[in-house]
């Protein structure tokens, strides 16, 4: 089988630089826009797909990791153990779906989201500045990831460079 | 047990919950809310100018005496939240006879990168007028009698956001005015933010407008509407947005002298005239309340809204002067005085603003289909990032 996203997204890409774009008429600025901006994110698709997976699991890590340390910190495990253990046996079995992966990331998010919340309204400052102290930790590294991998989009000029995704995730 | 909201199709009783939850300013809350009755509603189905034109003339007809015409309609291309059209209009205009002008008119589509009200932008424009270079307030439709959607017409205003043959990115971000305007420019909109907070806005008629007492209420309204509009939206948690909204209620600073603020005062806001190098408008006034000046300087402090001088040496505020030059400027121009914490505060918040609307609004608007740019709004979604990385920065500084 040979149509296969690798191959058709560049060149989608290009028909739509090539072919299209010096079609449209030069007065239609939003039509001209919208079509720059559909083949930059075909671009940027390409340039993910071969990492994506490897994303994918690294991000699914990190957040069971995180979300077992606050469960623990915070006594939460009756209602978070289930989910964090699940996520657990998926992160450790290989061939999971990707869209399992995906979704149990967007658990694990809202699971860690809900304990924050959770442990700000204790009332406990020095807990507080403990929570407060260890998100800013997960986040530096959750974001490094998540700037590296946007960065072809253009907002990363003059910013403080962060190490390529591929780099990052040792790929 | 945990429940599922389905975001896609709010219930009512949920919509309710979060009015509670999150009491802000009542027409913001109306705005917000209206949004979420439409959000199981169709997406956006393309207009032909045609259309849009057929639904102005029947605008016009009730707000103009006598006859009129409507000519020349085309789209506006900018910004990444509201339809715009400019056109001619053809009247008799009172105490002026035959009159032939270009407007715009400026209209929302079933949902967009901010939720906000056209009879309040409409009523802040006409304010404005005299104070501040404005498009003049002409009429406004808030509520789609006649046009497909909310609309307001103000008048046309010639001008250009960033200098002729740049590029940057979507919205504005990042503009480089290059060394022959950033100073001239950076001087005038260090003056008019002076003369917006010390506006008497008690003298002006801004019914629309919920006036906070002084201390931390108008504060926790703007916060309170912005954590609404994460909750309503967001596709997926992002855990540090909720810690950042944390902070920000903890950290909320006093407001000793309540002020208009235009809430979206920065590089891209505005017009200027090339040629002259003077501000001609400011524009996108939908988001203005009644609230602390240092909101508009802390946008300013937002690091990765500007970019680095051509040596390198300076990191230039909104692509205009560095930070210490603007706040200097803004105390010249006989602007209230400057706390440096709370610049830093509202830094905080408009990195904070943008997560919500980029990651939050943007995607869900997109993913709805329900804008006449949706990969516009998506793409904004790689700025955010940046934004939250930013505020991280403060935050483990500042604590």
């Amino acid at each position: 089988m040979e149509l296969r996203a690798e191959f058709l997204i560049p060149a989608i890409s290009k028909t739509l630089k090539d072919v299209v774009l010096p079609a449209l008429d030069d007065e239609h600025q939003v039509a001209q826009e919208q079509i720059n901006l559909a083949i930059g994110f075909l671009n940027i698709l390409a340039q993910q797909q071969p990492i994506q997976h490897a994303y994918d699991l690294d991000e699914l890590n990190r957040h069971q990791l995180f979300a077992s340390d606050l469960c623990t910190l915070l006594g939460l495990e009756s209602t978070y153990g289930g989910i964090i253990s699940r996520a657990k046996e998926i992160s450790a079995e290989p061939g999971q779906a990707p869209e399992t992966i995906v979704a149990t990331t967007r658990q694990l998010r809202g699971a860690i989201t809900a304990m924050m919340a959770q442990g700000h309204d204790r009332g406990d400052a020095n807990l507080s500045k403990n929570l407060s102290g260890k998100i800013n930790i997960f986040a530096h590294e959750q974001l490094a990831r998540e700037r590296a991998m946007t960065a072809p989009m253009g907002f990363e000029t003059g910013a403080q460079a962060v190490p390529a995704i591929e780099e990052q995730l040792g790929v | 047990m945990t429940i599922t909201i389905d975001k896609a199709n709010p219930s009512t009783k949920w919509v309710d919950s979060l009015r509670n939850r999150f009491p802000t300013e009542s027409e913001w809350d109306r705005a917000l809310t209206s949004k979420q009755e439409r959000r199981g509603g169709p997406g956006y189905t393309p207009l032909s100018v045609d259309e849009i034109v057929s639904c102005l003339n029947a605008m016009l007809a009730n707000e103009i005496e006598g006859d009129f015409t409507v000519s020349e309609a085309n789209w506006l291309a900018g910004g990444a939240s509201k339809l715009q059209i400019a056109f001619w209009l053809e009247w008799d205009k009172p105490g002026m006879g035959k009159t032939r002008e270009r407007l715009v008119l400026r209209m929302e589509p079933p949902e967009s990168a901010v939720e906000t009200s056209r009879r309040r932008e409409f009523e802040i424009l006409a304010a404005m007028d005299g104070v501040l270079p404005v498009p003049e307030a002409r009429w406004v439709d808030p509520d789609a009698t006649y046009m497909q959607y909310p609309a307001l017409i103000c008048g046309f205003v010639n001008g250009v956001t960033k200098p002729s043959g740049i590029t940057s990115s979507v919205t504005g971000i990042g503009i480089n005015f290059g060394p022959d305007f950033r100073e001239p420019l950076a001087r005038e909109v260090m003056r008019d933010m002076a003369i917006m907070h010390g506006w008497d806005w008690q003298s002006a008629d801004l019914p629309s407008f919920d006036v906070p007492q002084a201390g931390t209420q108008a504060v926790e309204w703007n916060l309170n509407h912005w954590a609404r509009v994460w909750e309503e939206d967001c596709h997926e948690e992002v855990p540090f947005v909720n810690e950042l909204l944390h902070w920000l209620k903890t950290n909320m600073p006093p407001i000793d002298r309540v002020c208009m603020t235009h809430n979206d005062f920065r590089s891209g806001n505005f017009l200027f005239d090339e040629k002259s190098g003077k501000i001609t408008s400011w524009l996108d006034w939908e988001l203005a309340h009644l609230g602390d000046h240092h909101q508009e300087l802390g946008f300013f402090a937002v690091e990765n809204m500007g970019h680095m001088s051509e040596d390198g040496k300076q990191l230039l505020s909104h692509g205009l002067m560095p930070m210490e030059w603007m706040i200097e400027e803004y105390e010249k121009a006989g602007g209230l005085p400057v706390n440096a914490r709370s610049v830093e505060y509202y830094r905080v918040f408009f990195c904070y603003r943008a997560a919500v609307i980029i990651l939050g609004t943007c995607i869900r608007a997109a993913m709805g289909g329900k804008t006449h740019q949706d990969l516009t709004v998506a793409w904004l979604s790689g700025f955010a990032y940046r934004n939250l990385d930013e505020a991280r920065e403060v935050l483990e500084r500042i604590g």
